[in-house]
């Protein structure tokens, strides 16, 4: 366990060393959690009011505004913050790839410390960094939100939100491991970063929402873990916003609403819970895990 | 004499192409031996292979009394690897570098203080150990390397073109470094390099060329086997023609560099008749000893200069 502790402080030190990074990282979130705020977030609050004044019928029109953008603020955070736990420890995990083009990852294996506690020492620090962060950009998120004169999440639905971060940013640091045993160069690992950057708004219809989306593309959405890391957190944090923007409308416009949004996934008409949801992810977390674990032993008996 | 490595048939084929092909060899305990060969010989396949980095295709291998293949683990706890490139992390100090690695070694932090001291010391560290390792000289960086490898004391220490890129006065620091660690720990050093006058300090030499080991003995014996020792004659002003009759009458073969007239002889001792004879036509002479070079070349067919193509 010790060389484990040892191998994550160490992949920690390296990235926290890295100010650039530790700074871009946190930066471009909150860049573009105020486009999305500042543009789309527009959109989709008008779109939310529209809903409202089609199927409420004479209601107080500026508490619906209010409402709608508490709504769509809660659900575009939850957004950028599944697109952080992506993001962030593939990032973090780039420093592996840089270690096996310099010659590290060897000097690493010629030690007696076992390759499955190497990468574990890696799935770790991603793991850990990931959590800090994420957790940095919602307090940051939330500190924003409340500078606007939303009001902040009770402290139950934070506790409840963490946890999705830890479950989130451990599976995508495990799929980052299995994607590095494959990928060998920095340019390679930065060109991948940003295509899956870009990918994850999509694949987790956080820049669109699902209900823009053709019905197919949908249904092959449904099989990535993107999407329901996306819906359980919406579904945390637009808790309360929903209850108080859909208050007195009929259930089937606020079942409607949340299908259209991806803050409910719905699978052969049956709405997916979110322990469902959760229990995907950590199944899918553990097939990863084992599968990089795998690979990587795998490797470790054949040429590299 | 106790055997620290000991190859046997080793064979490495990565497809078709026969890295490493049958090869033989046995170091002993304490001894320097020097591995060379140019880029793509097989080195740096068999010492990958060595280290535990990939297994062979075939053959056997015993490092300290430990089979390849069976006791991975305790054949990495029994080697230092210094490789080629820098390995430790340009963001961390060299404290911070040299304590991570040496956790991975020694769970007990006092006898990993004391041992880090004391490798600091016979690296001459000490002055640097709160330096970032990215702000080192590449002397220095090796030193540090060579550091990290020693923190656990190995048995036997792998050094993969330890001197590649620096400057002389490094290259000698290195060197003395070395010397002292099997001076004082009676350390087995396995070297590879591309200097010949390093290989030249070997107890013992094995050349690889295409996967094949071509020859290994000492130094010394390699150049009695491989190089001729070369007498350069000077002729005084207008005796150039008298000293080549000389030279045919004796039917000695020569050449002729610039204006210097060079004779190739078994040894030092060969040379005196010679001079001897030739001794009312000199203006001067020199003696240029066999060198590394000429094994390297005559055993390979290949110069340096080849290897660096």
């Amino acid at each position: 366990m010790k060389e484990i502790y040892v191998l994550v402080k160490r992949n920690i030190l390296i990235f926290i060393r890295d100010r650039a990074s530790v700074f871009f990282s946190v930066l471009s979130m909150l860049i573009v959690l105020m486009l999305m705020a500042v543009f789309l977030g527009n959109m989709n609050t008008d779109n939310t009011v529209e809903v409202l004044e089609q199927y409420g019928g004479i209601r107080n029109a500026t508490l619906d505004r209010e409402n709608a953008k508490r709504l769509i603020s809660m659900w575009t955070l939850a957004g950028v913050l599944l697109v952080n736990c992506v993001t962030v420890p593939m990032t973090v995990m780039g420093n592996m790839v840089t270690d096996e083009m310099e010659g590290r990852l060897a000097a690493f294996y010629v030690t007696p410390v076992k390759r499955s506690k190497i990468a574990t020492g890696y799935i770790l620090a991603s793991w850990l960094i990931g959590i800090v962060l994420c957790l940095l950009t919602f307090g940051l998120g939330q500190g924003y939100l409340a500078a606007c004169g939303i009001s902040m999440l009770n402290i139950s639905d934070c506790a409840a939100l963490a946890g999705m971060i830890f479950l989130n940013t451990f599976l995508y640091s495990a799929v980052a491991y299995l994607l590095a045993l494959f990928i060998h160069s920095s340019g390679a690992w930065s060109g991948m970063l940003t295509v899956i950057g870009t990918l994850v708004g999509f694949v987790g219809a956080i820049y669109l929402p699902v209900g823009m989306l053709p019905e197919k593309i949908v249904t092959v959405l449904k099989a990535f873990p993107v999407l329901h890391g996306a819906a359980m957190m919406r579904s945390v944090c637009t808790r309360d916003s929903l209850a108080a923007t859909f208050a007195g409308l009929p259930t089937e416009v606020s079942e409607i609403y949340q299908s259209e949004m991806g803050i409910t996934i719905s699978l052969n008409e049956q709405t997916i819970s979110d322990f469902t949801s959760v229990f995907f992810v950590i199944g899918l977390s553990a097939a990863v895990t084992v599968a990089a674990f795998v690979v990587s032993k795998y490797r470790a008996g054949r040429d590299r | 004499m106790e055997t620290a490595v000991k190859v046997l048939h080793l064979k490495k084929y990565f497809k078709e192409v026969k890295a490493v092909d049958n090869i033989n060899f046995q170091i002993q305990r304490g001894e320097l031996f020097g591995f060379l060969g140019i880029n793509g010989a097989g080195k740096s396949t068999t010492i990958n292979m060595l280290c535990t980095l990939f297994p062979p295709t075939d053959g056997q291998v015993e490092i300290c009394g430990y089979r390849l293949g069976k006791d991975n683990e305790k054949i990495r706890r029994s080697i230092g690897v210094v490789c080629q490139n820098n390995s430790l992390d340009n963001r961390l100090s060299v404290k911070e570098n040299l304590v991570i690695r040496g956790k991975l070694y020694e769970k007990d932090s006092n006898k990993l203080k004391r041992k880090l001291d004391d490798v600091c010391e016979i690296m001459s560290l000490k002055e640097l150990v709160d330096r970032r390792y990215a702000k080192l000289s590449g002397g220095q960086k090796r030193r540090c390397e060579i550091a990290a490898a020693l923190l656990h004391t190995p048995e036997i220490l792998f050094l993969d073109e330890p001197t590649t890129g620096l400057d002389p006065a490094t290259r000698k620091l290195v060197w003395e470094s070395v010397e002292q660690l099997r001076e004082e720990l009676n350390m087995t050093v396995f070297l590879t390099t591309h200097y010949m006058e390093e290989a030249a300090r070997a107890t013992s030499i094995a050349i690889i060329d295409a996967g094949h080991l071509k020859e290994q003995g000492t130094p010394f014996d390699l150049k009695e086997r491989y190089a001729k020792d070369k007498l350069r004659l000077v002729a005084a002003a207008g005796k150039e023609q008298k000293l080549i009759q000389m030279l045919e009458q004796k039917q000695l073969s020569y050449y002729v560099k610039e204006s210097d007239i060079i004779l190739t002889v078994d040894n030092s001792i060969c040379a005196l008749p010679v001079l001897e004879m030739c001794r009312e036509v000199l203006d001067g002479f020199e003696m240029l000893q066999g060198t590394m070079d000429d094994v390297f070349l005559n055993v390979t067919g290949r110069t340096l200069e080849n290897r660096e193509s």
